[in-house]
């Protein structure tokens, strides 16, 4: 297959809406939290628990 | 006290080629929503802890329940944006959450602890799993429907082999090299071997093979891995270095190491801007050369430099990394099959935390090695023994030890400073490395041949994917 009828193919691919920009807002803040989470206890571990 | 950190962490690693396939197979959205609500319980019941034991055992549900998220949202993110440039700019905004999250979380700890009682660490996961949960709808549903049964010896045997193994390495990082350890290392390695034998023998893997039969694929990972095998390790003798050379409290370095972390994030969302210019490799070595001027630039002025010089070294080095981050994770997940995209993802996982994992063990421990020869061969006339041997033990050990013996104290930190330079300047050595293996097996990808489009490309793909598969077999 040609570079020049690939291309055409990949052209009618969907833009994506609002709707899926919001949607990645949602998965961004999952990673978020889990970032985070992973580091927040970093300067909070001396405090964490009577230990 | 450091299995509470330590416990979720080797949890989410072990775990995540496993739920990479169980997204594919009862439903990305769907695990994505049992992960978080996991989360969000585990994480209220780690807030009300009373005892260190039930905080560990709650840690590590929350290890595994971080498992189900990352290959999840990575995946879903190929549902979402068909259009390559689009898919592009999502996964570097979606993955300079990774660092603005690294940047801002043990300021948000320190913050949180002044205010509040010490589980309003957990406690705020609660909001923004509720969050989540709530806008769940807002995101496609995909499932393979050809998927089996998950294998269950596979399911153990990879988590198995990935826990032993990041656990013997990160340990030995820590302790030093003894039997456990060692075994751990040999065990995990053992268990990986009897793990891939039966994904090759098996009709439907938890892991499939023949995705490693993709170059775009497997060079991605290589550079995923490289660039984290060169980089963490470094990092973490630098924020020791901030302490012990330079002479900065915990407080500042922290403060100050959140520059180059916003700097990594900006990193990030630079790629899908430089490949709308160059093709996807030469993006990555652009980058990449940014960010061996960063190394080289600490391995040169290390020994006299202040806490700016070095900070732009570090920032560049952040910087510069960004978008070979973004492109690879892009890549790796682009270039399979839509049904393989959650494993596909949950490999980029892996090789992450392997990068991350070795570099601790391996970067840092030579790091360590140059500084008790340097200061072996340094040690001032005169100096006690009691005094030595604790130098010997680690960096922050020795400034404490050397307190009131000026000069060696200076011994060690000028032999600190010689091991940061070897390790700088052979991580600039191995990113040079990086760019010319990314230039000699990545220079011919194009976005548009990786596009995550299934309604149109994916059948161009399989086409190429089906040829790979058929030589495989």
């Amino acid at each position: 297959m040609s570079n020049v009828s690939r291309d055409k193919r990949v052209e009618k691919v969907a833009k994506a809406t609002w709707r899926e920009w919001l949607g990645l807002g949602s998965l961004t803040l999952a990673v978020f939290m889990l970032s985070t989470d992973m580091t927040v206890l970093f300067l909070a571990m001396p405090s964490i628990l009577p230990t | 006290m450091l299995w509470i950190i330590h416990i979720g962490e080797l949890l989410a690693v072990g775990f995540v080629l496993t739920m990479g396939r169980l997204g594919d197979k009862i439903g990305r959205r769907r695990l994505l929503v049992f992960g978080v609500t996991v989360y969000g319980i585990a994480s209220l019941m780690a807030a009300f802890s009373t005892a260190a034991w039930m905080l560990i055992a709650v840690r590590a549900f929350l290890g595994v329940a971080a498992a189900t998220v990352m290959p999840s949202t990575m995946s879903l993110l190929r549902n979402l944006f068909l259009d390559p440039k689009q898919f592009s700019v999502a996964v570097a905004i979606h993955l300079s959450a990774f660092s603005a999250g690294a940047a801002l979380g043990p300021t948000m700890g320190g913050l949180l602890l002044d205010h509040f009682w010490w589980g309003a660490v957990f406690l705020i996961n609660v909001p923004v799993a509720i969050v989540l949960l709530a806008t769940s709808r807002l995101l496609p549903e995909f499932r393979n429907a050809d998927a089996k049964r998950l294998d269950v010896i596979s399911v153990l045997l990879s988590s198995l082999a990935l826990i032993t193994l990041i656990f013997g390495l990160q340990e030995m990082a820590h302790d030093g090299f003894n039997m456990l350890y060692g075994g751990s290392v040999v065990m995990g390695i053992a268990t990986g071997g009897l793990f891939i034998r039966r994904q090759m023998k098996s009709l439907d893997p938890l892991l499939d093979l023949r995705m490693f039969r993709i170059p775009v694929f497997n060079f991605s990972l290589i550079a995923l891995m490289l660039i984290l095998l060169v980089t963490s390790g470094a990092e973490m003798l630098f924020a020791q270095h901030l302490q012990a050379v330079v002479g900065l409290s915990p407080t500042e370095a922290g403060f100050l190491l959140i520059i180059p972390a916003l700097l990594s994030m900006a990193g990030t969302l630079m790629s899908p801007v430089l490949t709308r210019w160059m093709r996807q490799a030469y993006a990555m070595v652009s980058g990449l050369f940014v960010a061996a001027g960063g190394a080289l630039l600490i391995m040169l002025t290390a020994h006299d430099a202040g806490p700016l010089i070095l900070i732009i070294g570090a920032s560049l080095l952040a910087f510069g990394a960004g978008p070979t981050l973004t492109i690879a994770s892009e890549q790796i997940i682009s270039s399979v099959p839509q049904e393989r995209a959650g494993s596909a993802s949950a490999m980029n996982d892996v090789s992450s935390g392997l990068g991350y994992a070795l570099s601790i063990a391996f970067i840092g421990s030579l790091g360590m090695y140059v500084y008790r020869q340097s200061l072996a061969n340094s040690i001032p006339a005169g100096v006690p023994s009691e005094i030595v041997n604790s130098a010997m033990e680690s960096i922050g050990a020795a400034v404490v030890a050397a307190e009131g013996v000026p000069k060696m104290l200076q011994a060690v930190q000028s032999s600190f400073t010689v091991a940061i330079q070897t390790i700088y300047g052979l991580a600039a050595i191995g990113l040079f490395v990086l760019m010319t293996i990314i230039i000699w097996k990545l220079r011919h990808v194009r976005q548009e041949d990786t596009v995550p489009a299934e309604k149109v490309t994916v059948a161009l793909k399989r086409e190429t994917l089906t040829k790979e598969f058929q030589r495989y077999n």
